[in-house]
């Protein structure tokens, strides 16, 4: 049995001041479902991804939430990872399916972030992290990877402004995506002059906070054989430990490494045989890491394909179409979904302006945290 | 399980400078926190005082001093903890 997308759906990411979060959820599901051609009373079952509904909008409980906007009664369940909510809330759909026990499933990810101030998101999305060993120290997200960052360039001889590559390159490809959070096109001037958040971070480097949802409907591909979609062709899921202190390595990250492996192995390919993909950069050095983890390219290598232009739209891999975390915008629970969403629609061939040319397959990389939880899926046309 | 005592003496690896605090440490801004590796070889993550970002190198010697760690919360208790100081 395989399973596909045959359906998904995004709302507009951004500072959506509004709209709630049941408005987006329930507006990404329906919109998913009209895509599929799919009427809710045909869903078998539901995963939710989501980190601080019950910090942003006093809300938990979202599983059986969604299934009532839906007007249905199914199984219901509420996924979360951190900011790899997504990811692995679409992986426990697959399984979902290819158990048997369901037959079409609906998998929607939702954040509302911009309710909180300052200070209360960073705590917040610091709930990501180790509370005893990270978070009573003071350490924030934008901390954490710049100590990342910071190892990356000693081992390396990497400076600053080789990183703000990655910002300059993901803010073109949103400024071709009508939903993303930004749509301006920056260059390495404008990272360089941001103001600095945590030394090296600048405020340019890091993705911003955003609200949005995406959704995709999914089920066994045998069911619906006349119907526009993509196939999983692979999945892995792997953890690290949760503080960054306790990592052997503080210039890659082995649960994306891990997580890689398994999910290349289902799918009987190599890193080679990937065309474009939708990776986690949070910040701007982790979507560094993230195609050297993935064995795109060798360690110490990514910025020399940057510079080349080899992961920009037009280049040999393609990385971040959508704008990626820093462009198109990062409501921590929708991410991992709205990776899948843009790898959908890229290998249907419905992304417009910022269509890539030659896709066959697709991997999407979904982190949580400094790196604690990593999920990868690998789709095909066929 | 068994317990290891570690002295509180070590190295540093990595280090960020916080502009941007979460909450109860906005009056502490800017401070800086770092990987240091403790000389039994474990690496923890703690905050530097008594240093600006200019004087820190890879492999600067630090010790550990008993520190308030941030404001209090809303339980209103006072964290303790350690913070590191380099050796001079």
């Amino acid at each position: 049995m395989k399973v596909s997308v045959i359906g998904s759906a995004v709302t507009p990411f951004g500072e959506l001041w509004d709209v709630s979060l049941r408005q987006m959820a329930t507006e990404a599901s329906i919109s998913a479902l009209d895509d599929a051609n799919i009427d809710p009373t045909n869903i078998d079952a539901i995963f939710v991804a989501n980190m601080m509904g019950s910090k942003s909008a006093g809300q938990s409980h979202l599983g059986s939430l969604i299934a009532s906007e839906l007007g249905i009664s199914v199984d219901s369940t509420r996924v979360e990872a951190a900011c790899a909510s997504g990811g692995l809330a679409f992986l426990r759909a697959t399984e979902s399916i290819l158990s048997g026990r369901h037959k079409v499933v609906l998998v929607v990810g939702a954040e509302k972030m911009t309710d909180l101030g300052g200070s209360d998101v960073s705590s917040a999305l610091m709930e990501a992290g180790d509370e005893e060993w990270e978070s009573a120290q003071g350490a924030t997200f934008a901390g954490l990877y710049a100590l990342i960052a910071r190892s990356y360039m000693q081992e390396y001889q990497v400076k600053e402004e080789e990183f703000a590559l990655v910002a300059v390159k993901n803010h073109y490809h949103a400024s071709l995506n009508p939903n993303a959070h930004f749509r301006n096109v920056i260059t390495v001037d404008d990272v360089m002059k941001s103001s600095m958040v945590a030394t090296p971070m600048k405020l340019l480097d890091c993705s911003p906070i955003s609200d949005g949802a995406a959704a995709v409907v999914l089920a066994d591909s045998s069911l619906f054989n006349n119907k526009r979609q993509v196939y999983l062709m692979g999945s892995g899921a792997a953890t690290d430990t949760l503080s960054l202190a306790e990592r052997e390595s503080f210039t890659s990250l082995k649960a994306a490494q891990n997580a890689a492996k398994v999910a290349y192995k289902e799918a009987g390919i190599s890193p080679m045989d990937v065309d474009f993909a939708e990776v986690h950069d949070c910040f701007s050095i982790a979507e560094i890491l993230a195609i050297e983890d993935l064995g795109f390219y060798n360690k110490g290598q990514a910025i020399k394909a940057l510079k080349k232009k080899e992961t920009t739209l037009g280049g040999k891999l393609p990385i971040n179409l959508s704008g990626g975390l820093k462009g198109c915008g990062h409501p921590v629970g929708a991410t991992g979904i709205k990776q899948i969403v843009e790898v959908t629609k890229q290998l249907l061939g419905e992304s417009d302006k910022r269509q890539a040319d030659g896709l066959k397959i697709g991997l999407t990389h979904n982190i949580g945290g400094s790196g604690a939880t990593c999920v990868v899926n690998i789709f095909s046309k066929k | 399980m068994q317990e290891e005592e570690f002295t509180p003496q070590g190295k540093i690896l990595s280090w960020s400078t916080i502009r941007v605090a979460p909450n109860g440490f906005e009056k502490l801004t800017p401070y800086t926190i770092a990987l240091i590796r403790i000389n039994e070889g474990p690496v923890v993550l703690s905050q530097i005082v008594n240093v600006t970002e200019a004087d820190m190198i890879r492999g600067m010697k630090v010790t550990g001093v008993f520190r308030k760690l941030g404001l209090p919360g809303d339980a209103d208790v006072i964290k303790y903890g350690i913070k590191f100081v380099p050796v001079d």
